[in-house]
């Protein structure tokens, strides 16, 4: 029964006569192939699938306390759990503080700024490229924004760039000493910086055609009129938290 | 003599016999293979029995979690362990995952707060879990579970490599306007304690080319969970059964998502 079953889906297939198909020399082969292929789906798909709805059936389900609700000590036990709950669900909501903090999507290359929890502001910004700049002396510096929770630890009106070491390389010129005039670099990160630490800061930029793009070596740019809503609404200490 | 030299003679009777040596083969390892498939559940729902006294004091939970077999309690019990689960996340500093199940929510959150949620279209557990008992359920569920391995269709960071220019001609020349991130079909998954798999797949949009993508990435877990199976088969073991909880979400919401997850992520589950 298998072999006709077989030499219908060949004849299918090929379109040719049973006698000519018996004569070809891959008639062997073809059956080989669809014995393996049955195999296959088989083993890779249907017994994998059943052990999943067969379980219930060697292990019985746990029986349920039939207890009435009558009984003090579940009664009791409900009401001490009802208040654990509440009193979690306080602590919990007090960990999502009323003050002001900023969330950015480095994914989408957005900001949200909250208060009270309640987004008051939202816009798009430019966070790191994930380029893997690598100079000819093996030294490697990647461009990504941190993800995590960081805190505002400074805040400066008309931010000068001091630039560093990277930013000679990629333009291909040569390292300066480190207090040399042209690492000083004014009127390229706005009229503010929120600095985060380790060289981080959220500021303005000049390439504003680019907001909305991962293009920055690790800060999170914004806009003139998004960047001085986050400068007056955050101050030292505000949480940014990115992702 | 001539009758056993005309039997071994007798054209196809070495053909067949080597046929029946392989039918009966197959026929061993076909029951070996679902003996070995249809243990491997029931292994799995006794191992996870045991979660319960396998946690960090064992007779505390027992003590915070009295009558647990009591449906309306447990019910409640459900409740708090979801919260004290997403307490302990939150003190770990780190963005963690929350899996809602019954709110169909999926979320990403630091010290508390919400950074990223996305509302769950379909999901799929394994019924093993409706197997396991309501104290072990307490037991898996009371902590956060960490990431063990993850593994997605897409990078979860899109490093492109740049040579630094030898000067400001090769320089002007190498810059170029940035291209938005575009990504094929997304698909995720994360191994995590007791093998517990969470799969995130991105909602099926009646694109062919991403139901065709998603049966070929499951395919490839498939035979490698097969050929798990086949060597524990042959060597006489029961193989160690993955259960799974599967989540739909939109594609732009799995990608964000995934591409904020640390290494050793924890991961809350309320089913």
């Amino acid at each position: 029964m298998l072999n006709n079953f077989f030499q219908k889906i060949s004849l299918w297939a090929g379109r040719l006569s049973v006698k000519e198909l018996k004569n070809r020399k891959y008639f062997k082969y073809i059956k080989v192939g669809l014995w393996v292929i049955s195999f296959i789906i088989l083993y890779v798909y249907i017994f994998q699938l059943i052990p999943d709805y067969t379980a219930s059936l060697f292990v019985p389900k746990q029986k349920a306390d039939t207890l009435s609700e009558e009984n003090q000590n579940i009664r009791r036990l409900t009401k001490t759990t009802e208040n654990s709950i509440r009193n979690l669900t306080r602590k919990f909501a007090g960990l999502s503080s009323n003050s002001t903090y900023i969330v950015i999507n480095t994914t989408a290359n957005e900001f949200y700024l909250y208060r009270n929890q309640k987004i008051i502001r939202h816009g798009t910004c430019s966070t790191g490229s994930y380029i893997l700049l690598e100079s000819g002396d093996e030294q490697k510096w990647i461009f990504k924004t941190p993800k995590g929770q960081f805190r505002i630890q400074g805040k400066t009106t008309s931010p000068v760039w001091i630039k560093p070491d990277w930013a000679f390389v990629e333009e291909g010129l040569p390292v300066p000493p480190q207090n040399h005039e042209s690492r000083y670099e004014r009127g390229v990160l706005g009229d503010y910086a929120l600095s985060l630490g380790h060289g981080y800061l959220i500021h303005g930029t000049l390439y504003q055609r680019f907001l909305g793009l991962p293009v920055t070596h690790g800060c999170i740019r914004l806009n003139d009129e998004d960047l001085d809503a986050v400068y007056h609404s955050l101050s030292i200490g505000s949480r940014v938290f990115i992702y | 003599m001539n009758i056993e030299n005309n039997i071994a003679e007798k054209p196809g009777y070495q053909r067949r016999t080597g046929f029946w040596i392989i039918v009966s083969a197959l026929i061993v390892f076909t029951i070996l293979y679902l003996f070995a498939s249809l243990a491997a559940p029931v292994k799995k729902i006794h191992q996870l029995n045991a979660a319960f006294n396998d946690s960090i004091r064992p007779d505390l939970l027992d003590k915070t979690y009295p009558v647990p077999e009591n449906t309306a309690l447990f019910e409640l019990y459900r409740k708090k362990i979801f919260l004290e689960s997403r307490l302990a996340m939150a003190k770990t500093n780190t963005i963690g995952l929350v899996v809602d199940l019954q709110d169909s929510i999926l979320d990403i959150e630091i010290g508390g707060i919400k950074l990223h949620s996305t509302h769950i279209s379909k999901y799929r557990i394994s019924r093993t879990f409706g197997r396991i008992d309501n104290k072990a359920f307490i037991g898996l569920f009371s902590k956060p579970m960490t990431t063990v391995s993850n593994s997605g269709t897409f990078v979860k960071e899109p490093i492109v490599v740049k040579k630094a220019p030898k000067d400001t001609i090769e320089a002007a020349k190498q810059a170029t306007a940035p291209d938005s991130i575009k990504t094929g079909p997304a698909f995720v998954v994360l191994t995590l304690d007791y093998n517990i798999r969470l799969s995130l797949y991105q909602e099926n949009k009646s694109s062919v080319w991403t139901m065709l993508y998603g049966f070929i990435f499951r395919s490839g877990m498939r035979f490698r969970q097969a050929g798990g199976t086949v060597r524990d088969a042959v060597t006489l073991r029961i193989p160690d059964y993955r259960t799974e909880i599967r989540v739909f979400v939109p594609k732009k919401d799995l990608i964000t998502i995934y591409r904020a997850l640390p290494v050793d992520t924890r991961v809350v589950i309320k089913i």
